[in-house]
């Protein structure tokens, strides 16, 4: 059906950011500017809810025909096959993106106008962060590859500009640029994988429309119909399927923060901390994963391509937790957690977990978003310090930021109950259970135990940064240096309005506000008071009730996706439910023979039967197990298909198993919280690992590798030799050489008569003995 | 001995030759100017005997045309060296090798 308040959703934001630009940087109201910027997320909230959910928008979320929501706004480019629309579509997937995407971006909205408060352009940053919604929208709910594009390069371009918001600091430029650089190498990827497309199979749309009555044929329909790729490494290069997969996830390795292009996101710690929550936590880092979930039907015809999702998402989690462990800046450890998670998902995407990647999204987006938001808290209420070794015992001071951050602790730990248990018990059950052709059976065990081992350190280095925060001797009170700290935030806080908190502020800490921005050289007792420690504070209301809503969202929002093993049917798997049909099923090991080319016809066929076009709920049938129980899940495979999913999920050998793992993953969150409990509680400054301090020097190797010779190849072989020599070579010699010839020309004209009157008389000579030599016949 | 037409023709040319060599070898204004005069009349003097030759006036028409174009070019050609010597102190045209004064 068609929709046009769907629309309406991706432009509110660009409206707002309008406004904010052109009206409130005349303006300069704190309330005009908040407002206008809430306001405008706020319409897309309402309308995207309103379609998703109920049957007067469309119900794109839960109606049972799968029937996206289109708005097709106009042709945007048609030259012979090739066509773009400007139109937008919602079906479950992008649904669930655009719900959270617009709920979660709404509350840092509203956190943002406390954190950002008496910042001097307050006006700058909103419109920013709305025309960051406006292309974030765009990304999820356009209905074609290129549109999707314009949003992904758009949100790159918005986490630039928010990244190096601070224009007045160093590093927050560099970090932006390092951010742009490192998201181009990726979005390389992303539009050579779409000519890919395009060129295998004449169109870029997500799904079946018409345009005007004029048919437009889905991409992903297409590849449906395609065979699987043979499992080779040759498939990657070879310029089919597997290789269309493989340079859509370097463009999801860029976005989505994976090694070997995950260096940019710690540096884009530099922005404001709502931007953190927001951009390269919440939303924009996740649409690496709705690229590769969108392209599913790609990815499972592409089982090369999908064990290398794999095994970097695997890498990337267990690399980034490690390094997490030992930041001492509050951010960077959220920072690299996020980094962490987002190879959860990719691990997911690579076994064929789809929905549990997805699900993973949502949740991550709940409580990553609540933990850099109560991040953003106590840095506000240290007044801007950053330094974690600097903080302790601030749960007297900050209640309700530490009784939120307690629930977004236990749900990235995988406390049950809590959201990010569910999903990622699921990614950790169904790597260790895959089934997917594109995962041999000794790696998915392997993957298994990586993940698993990343939960574990995931537990220790949250429960690190929470002792070290909430917990043990406060530090704060010793004098310090400063200069870690949100400078220039600092700074500008300081500079605007007289602090909206100034009256929590004890009588002898009122003269103490000022930041330990600089660091004066003498150490007088009167100086050293004035720079010296500072009394933390709750933050104010419009900051703690993001926080609230979103820590109940970390606690309950997991609930939507209780797999059957856990609930034994009582509770439906909503999420599954809703998502399951729309993605596609990666073809899974067949008989003996699993690479032979008939089986993965066989499975390609099968793969097609219930990847697009069935329509049926797959799982979980409320029934745990009619008679047909003990289906093997090969044989599954080779059967109509439709059926198959549901079977094995109620297998009760499996369900025993999946619960045996999930007891194993509590276990795991409990060893990871009591060993961090232990360790840090007892010496929270304990010094960690000098290799995993500096990040396994992954940035000095890249400096090494990659940066250095570029500069160096810059500056000596582009510059000293090329340009020097070939470009101004040339044009020195091309003047050099008309001097010459001028210098020669010159002698003619000396400027004497009788050199003059000589020439003259050579002529007249060389005519009259031309025409002697000539007429010479008539002379005698 | 009546005088031949060979005669007249290998004056004009020894007269001519003259005023060439005079034009490259003098160094003064007005001994070139001389000169240049001597090699019009050469060759007014070849007009004037071919047309005595050919029994035909056109010849000696032609030779009037030249003593006024060379009469012209006198009054210029004067005024110029006039205005040369008035800033250079000098009639050596070399004196005279560069536009600027």
């Amino acid at each position: 059906m068609s929709n046009h308040w769907l629309s309406v959703i991706v432009f509110a934001p660009l409206i707002g950011a309008a406004i904010c630009w052109l009206a409130g940087r005349r303006i300069r109201s704190e309330a005009f500017i908040g407002t206008v910027a809430c306001a405008s997320v706020g319409v897309s909230t309402v309308i995207a809810f309103v379609i998703a959910l109920t049957n007067a928008g469309g119900a794109a979320l839960t109606n049972d025909t799968l029937t996206p929501v289109f708005s097709h706004l106009w042709t945007w480019m048609e030259v012979g096959r090739f066509r773009a629309d400007y139109g937008f579509a919602m079906d479950r997937l992008s649904a669930i993106y655009t719900c959270f995407v617009t709920f979660v971006g709404l509350l840092i909205h509203v956190f943002a106008t406390g954190y950002m408060h008496g910042d001097k352009s307050f006006y700058r940053f909103f419109a920013y962060l709305n025309l960051f919604m406006f292309m974030m929208l765009t990304l999820v709910l356009a209905d074609n590859l290129l549109l999707m594009f314009v949003g992904w390069e758009g949100v790159g371009l918005c986490s630039y500009l928010l990244i190096g918001y601070y224009i007045d600091r160093r590093e927050a430029g560099d970090a932006a640029k390092k951010a742009f650089v490192a998201n181009r190498v990726g979005d390389w990827g992303v539009i050579l994988g779409i000519m890919l497309v395009f060129f295998l199979t004449g169109s870029i749309s997500f799904f079946d429309k018409s345009v005007i009555g004029e048919p437009v044929t889905s991409a992903l329909a297409a590849f449906a119909q395609m065979p699987v790729d043979p499992f080779t490494a040759g498939a990657l290069i070879a310029g089919g399927v597997t290789s269309a997969a493989l340079l859509l996830f370097i463009g999801a390795t860029g976005k989505s923060a994976q090694i070997p292009l995950f260096v940019w996101l710690p540096d884009a710690m530099a922005g404001p901390t709502p931007v953190s929550a927001l951009i390269h936590a919440a939303t924009m880092v996740t649409a690496g994963v709705y690229l590769i979930v969108r392209c599913s039907q790609i990815y499972v015809h592409a089982p090369a391509a999908m064990f290398v999702v794999a095994i970097i998402g695997a890498l990337t989690a267990i690399f980034a937790a490690t390094i997490g462990i030992a930041q001492n800046d509050i951010k960077k450890v959220l920072a690299y957690s996020t980094i962490s998670q987002l190879g959860y998902m990719m691990l997911a995407c690579g076994v064929g977990a789809f929905v549990a990647a997805i699900f993973h999204v949502m949740t991550h987006a709940f409580f990553k978003a609540l933990l850099f938001l109560g991040s953003g808290s106590v840095i506000h209420g240290m007044h801007h310090e950053q330094d974690m070794r600097r903080m302790g015992g601030l749960r007297k001071y900050m209640p309700i930021t530490f009784a939120t951050m307690l629930t977004g602790w236990l749900a990235i730990s995988g406390i049950p109950i809590f959201a990010g248990f569910f999903s990622k018990d699921e990614i950790l059950w169904k790597t260790w259970s895959t089934e997917a052709l594109a995962i041999p059976e000794p790696a998915a065990k392997i993957l298994w135990i990586v993940g698993a081992l990343t939960a574990l350190i995931t537990a220790f280095y949250m429960t690190r940064l929470m002792v070290m925060t909430f917990w043990g001797a406060e530090r704060f009170r010793e004098a310090h240096a400063g200069g870690q700290a949100d400078d220039a935030h600092a700074q500008a806080y300081d500079k605007g309005h007289a602090p909206h908190d100034a009256a929590t502020l004890s009588v002898a800490d009122d003269t103490q506000h000022a930041p330990g921005g600089v660091m004066h050289e003498d150490e007088d007792e009167d100086h050293g008071h004035h720079h010296g420690p500072v009394t933390p504070h709750e933050s104010p209301l419009v900051m703690t009730l993001p926080l609230i809503i979103l820590a109940i969202l970390s606690t309950i929002g997991g609930l939507v996706g209780i797999p059957y093993a856990l609930s034994g049917g009582a509770v439906p798997n909503y999420f599954e439910r809703a998502l399951e049909p729309i993605v596609a099923h990666a073809p899974q090991h067949g008989g003996a023979d699993e690479y032979g080319a008939q089986a993965a016809a066989a499975i390609a066929t099968g793969a097609t039967a219930h990847g697009v076009a069935s329509p049926e709920m797959l799982s979980p049938a409320p029934q745990p197990h009619d008679g047909a129980a003990p289906v093997t899940v090969g044989e599954g495979t080779h059967g109509p298909g439709a059926a198959a999913a549901t079977e094995h999920a109620h297998d009760p050998a499996e369900v025993r198993m999946e619960r045996i793992f999930s007891g194993i993953s509590v276990a795991i969150a409990l060893l990871g919280i009591g060993l961090g409990w232990l360790l840090f509680g007892r010496k929270p400054l304990l010094a960690m690992p000098r290799l995993l301090e500096n990040k396994y020097y992954v940035d000095e190797a890249y400096d090494a590798a990659i940066i250095n010779p570029i500069k160096v190849g810059s500056r000596e072989g582009l510059w000293k030799i090329f340009d020097v020599g070939v470009i101004d070579g040339l044009v020195n010699g091309l003047a050099r050489g008309t001097r010459e010839i001028g210098t020669l020309a010159r002698q003619i004209q000396p400027g004497f008569v009788r050199s003059y009157a000589a020439i003259i008389l050579l002529g007249a000579l060389a005519v009259v003995g031309y025409f002697a030599f000539e007429f010479r016949h008539l002379i005698r | 001995m009546v005088p031949q037409l060979s005669w007249y023709l290998a004056l004009s040319a020894i007269l001519f030759t003259i005023g060439v060599a005079g034009v490259l070898v003098k160094r003064n204004a007005i001994a070139m100017f001389m000169c240049i005069e001597l090699m019009l009349n050469a060759v007014n003097l070849t007009f004037v005997a071919f047309s005595s030759f050919f029994r035909d006036v056109t010849g000696q028409l032609f030779v009037f045309i030249v003593m006024t174009v060379a009469a012209a070019e006198a009054a210029v050609g004067l005024g110029i060296i006039i205005t040369v010597f008035r800033n250079r102190e000098s009639l050596d045209v070399d004196d005279a090798s560069v536009l600027k004064l």
